[in-house]
């Protein structure tokens, strides 16, 4: 990279073909997976009619494809999901931007940010062993319920919303805080109704990608929700989504069942685009809403002085904040509780022997940081600069559109439509066999749509001043992207990163079919060994029931580089933007 | 944000393509793909086997019977694991080997009194005919009935064999692997349900099937019911090459026997 340092001038036209190259690789990559999805599921579809398709009767070894009760699964679970994850990581997102000061806010973000990085399969197993009998006990039925799954995946879709959101709460300029206080506008006050109303673009788009997180959600749904084909009475019974479906049938389905699972994954895509015009809907009709409320409005009710009002929502935020942390700081010393004790020396170190009973993890860890690290470098390229070309090259067109909703459609794909599109390409056609290319591949294909979404908010974030000012001053197009709006929207496009990485670190059904899942006997000599990363580890190992305590030792590891990569990118962060400054 | 982003961009991207262009290299290798419940006893043979041939790279992939069974069509690997028999057309293309045979183990709460049912007792609980343990002179609770996925070898293993042409209740818990099983039952007192024998521990009881004990010498016997089939999946172009069908002489040899059935697996009827 250093011996191909560019000139200092790029002329200006090279820059705009080489950004239309990326966005347009973006568009092929994203495109690919679509009609993969679609060669493999539509002939079912059209064989079977849609009437049946849709029709409530699921029994596939016998021909019956009806996917509505899972239909109604998957929204019933991502509904509870957002009814537990949307206060919780709002309320973070708000204490962290406007109430908290700038040293707890230092340590309380990156903490947050542990929550994302943990690995569904570690959320699904600490669900089995401590969620499902505590429902069990205290509440009744079966413990495996549509409540069980909507509480795990709430708080595993609550670091998303609260990085977006804080996001775009910092984008706000300050001098619309300033102007509502100088106008006797108590904090809250402000926040309310100047602060997150100047957010809500950002707050919309956090909401969505928490959607599609919680929808796509394979593993730790699988584990917890019961997984029983039937129509929920009460949040104490199973349900089965429509991703829990696909994961757990997959593995088995041949013909007719396999393609009925692809032909899940469009309904996926139909129901996020289906939610993306709601959301666009609501927006437009909030906006109107405010417009006549400006105008008249009607006379409001006043229980509580105003501040009275700010001192009762500071404390319910607080008590968001501190109730994030609780379920961190409980998921953490279970894990490490569990685990530590059995992380050795000798279990760092040394290579697996026994399937994994007896020795320990180094190649598995090497393996991990290869194929996370390939991911990465290839999607951020791709996902920065294809924002960049939407927002800074292009007047927000259709095409635009075309790849926003492209990636939005993406996020709802479950993990394993990856997984099989990437073992169809690179593992067989392509000859790549299970390796880290193809597991790196698979990954920077299943994290671009992340990437380009909070890109893409990041830069929308940059005053538009700043460009002006900038080009005023003689600057060319290029020179000011590169030297006053990437690294103003710095700070959006690494949470974007950090989230990414997190996805990729904890990513199992993707990297079975890519990476592979052999025991490693060594470490990697080369892009084309297979390996198995820490978290397709503790799944087999939990999974096949080899040795739980080796599981949980293998878990805390992961825990641990998750909560280092998270402290480190959070300090060069830091010191990238005093730099900047 | 001195490096310049374009010189990253494209070397990156000259990288990611060249790197694709590549072949890859191919030594002495030999893959198994497929199945995740044969892949334990795959890894173990693997393990035995690699110190005869240490030159030889053995790779142990998962992905599922179906995954396996592409793979082997497509070359990707020379033998494909697969723990359901295989369909008439995957017939067509690949031979299935049986290598070993895994009992099924019927399980509930170690604190569960019942410790014997009738065949015929454990089809009505899980066509869901019986509802409570009382039934079974156990404690007055509902029964949680855990199975497995549709597909699942096991499953139709346990289909075929105990619940005849009864469907399973639709409101069994399903799981979709015996790990997992195994957890929801050790962690439910009033659940049932059943998992490879390999896989019977302390954390959950094997209940007899019309007094029959869950074991090796009585699937031999003939006096316990529940077993299923693993099979290595092989293209017939694979079958000549000596690597492949020197492995499987081997696994179907002494020692890939004794090591199966160290695995709590049977070896197939000699």
């Amino acid at each position: 990279m250093r011996m191909m340092r560019a000139p200092m001038r790029l002329p200006e036209k090279v820059v705009g073909r080489l950004l239309l190259m990326l966005a347009s690789s973006s568009i092929a990559a994203l495109a690919s997976i679509g009609v993969f999805i679609v060669r493999e599921g539509a002939p079912l579809i059209h064989k079977i009619g849609l009437g049946r398709f849709l029709s409530s009767d699921w029994h596939p070894t016998s021909g019956h494809f009806g996917i509505a009760l899972m239909v109604v699964g998957s929204a019933v679970v991502t509904g509870g999901a957002l009814v537990f994850g949307l206060p919780l990581g709002l309320g973070c997102a708000v204490v962290l931007g406007e109430m908290a000061p700038p040293r707890a806010r230092s340590i309380l973000k990156p903490l947050i940010e542990i929550l994302a990085g943990i690995p569904s399969v570690v959320y699904g197993f600490v669900g089995i062993v401590v969620v499902l009998p505590w429902i069990r006990r205290h509440l009744g039925g079966p413990g495996a319920s549509g409540l069980a799954a909507a509480a795990i995946l709430g708080v595993m879709i609550l670091p998303t919303i609260t990085a977006i959101s804080l996001d775009a709460l910092r984008a706000v300029p300050t001098a619309y805080r300033e102007g509502s206080l100088a106008m006797g506008a108590t904090r809250w006050q402000t926040i309310r109704r100047v602060v997150l109303p100047a957010a809500r673009s950002g707050i919309v788009a956090a909401v969505i990608l928490a959607i599609g997180r919680a929808v796509g959600e394979t593993m730790a749904v699988v584990m917890v929700a019961g997984n029983a084909v039937l129509l929920p009475r009460s949040p104490l019974d199973p349900v089965r989504t429509l991703t829990a479906n696909l994961a757990l049938e997959m593995g088995y389905a041949t013909g007719d069942h396999r393609a009925a699972l692809f032909a899940t994954a469009i309904v996926l895509f139909v129901i996020i685009v289906a939610l993306n015009a709601l959301a666009g809907l609501a927006r437009g009709r909030r906006r109107r809403r405010r417009a006549r409320g400006a105008l008249g409005g009607w006379p409001r009710l006043r229980l509580l002085t105003p501040a009275r009002a700010q001192a009762l929502a500071f404390a319910v935020l607080w008590s968001f904040m501190a109730g994030t942390l609780a379920i961190l700081v409980l998921i953490l010393a279970f894990v490490l509780g569990h685990g530590l004790p059995h992380v050795t020396p000798t279990f760092l170190l040394a290579n697996p022997l026994a399937s994994g009973r007896a020795g320990g993890v180094l190649p598995i860890v090497v393996g991990t940081l290869q194929v996370t690290l390939l991911g990465v470098a290839v999607a951020t390229p791709l996902g920065v600069g294809t924002a960049i070309y939407l927002v800074e090259y292009t007047r927000g067109g259709r095409l635009t559109r075309l790849i926003r909703f492209g990636a939005e459609c993406l996020a709802g794909v479950p993990s394993i439509i990856f997984g099989l599109f990437g073992f169809v390409l690179f593992v067989l056609t392509l000859g790549l066999g299970w390796s880290i290319l193809a597991g790196g591949l698979t990954l920077a294909f299943m994290t671009l749509p992340l990437l380009i979404r909070t890109s893409e908010e990041a830069l929308r974030a940059v005053p538009a001043a700043y460009r002006e000012v900038s080009l005023s001053l003689g600057a060319s197009k290029w020179q000011t992207v590169r030297k006053i709006v990437v690294p103003a929207a710095l700070p959006g496009i690494a949470t974007g990163l950090i989230l990414g990485v997190g996805r990729a670190i904890g990513e199992t059904a993707a990297l079975i079919f890519t990476a592979g899942s052999s025991l490693p006997r060594h470490v990697p000599r080369s892009l084309f060994d297979g390996t198995r990363t820490l978290s397709v580890h503790f799944y087999q190992l939990a999974r096949e029931g080899i040795s739980i305590e080796r599981a949980y030792a293998a878990a805390a590891v992961l825990v641990l580089a998750i909560s280092a990569i998270n402290l480190a990118s959070t300090l060069a962060m830091e010191r990238l933007s005093r730099r900047a400054a | 944000m001195r490096l310049s982003l374009v010189a990253g961009v494209t070397s990156l991207s000259l990288a990611a393509s060249s790197m694709i262009g590549c072949v890859r290299p191919r030594g002495e290798i030999l893959t198994l793909a497929g199945s995740t419940s044969v892949q334990p006893v795959a890894e173990t043979w693997a393990d035995a086997y690699r110190a005869f041939h240490p030159e030889l790279a053995i790779q142990v992939q998962g992905g599922g019977s179906t995954a396996g069974i592409q793979a082997a069509m497509s070359g990707a690997a020379q033998i494909g694991m697969s723990s359901r028999p295989l369909t008439v057309e995957e017939r067509a293309r690949l031979e299935g080997i049986l290598v070993a045979r895994d009992g099924i183990a019927v399980v509930v709460h170690p604190t569960n009194p019942v410790a014997n049912l009738r065949l015929g007792d454990v089809r009505a609980l899980y066509a869901g005919q019986v509802r409570t343990w009382k039934r079974f002179a156990g404690r007055d609770e509902s029964i949680t009935l855990v199975t497995r996925e549709e597909g699942s070898g096991t499953r139709s293993a346990f289909e075929s064999l105990a619940m005849g042409a009864q469907p399973i209740a639709p409101f069994a818990l399903v799981q979709d692997s015996t790990g997992a099983v195994r957890q929801m039952v050790a962690s439910d007192p009033a659940a049932i349900g059943y998992l490879s024998f390999g896989l019977v521990d302390a954390s959950v009881k094997a209940i007899r099937l019309d007094g029959v004990e869950a074991r090796e010498a009585n699937i031999d016997a003939g006096t316990y019911p529940l077993v299923r089939p693993f099979f290595f999946a092989i293209a017939p172009g694979d079958r000549g090459s000596p690597v492949v069908s020197d492995f499987i002489r081997w696994v179907l040899g002494p020692e890939g026997r004794s090591l199966a059935s160290g695995e709590g697996l049977l070896p197939p009827p000699s």
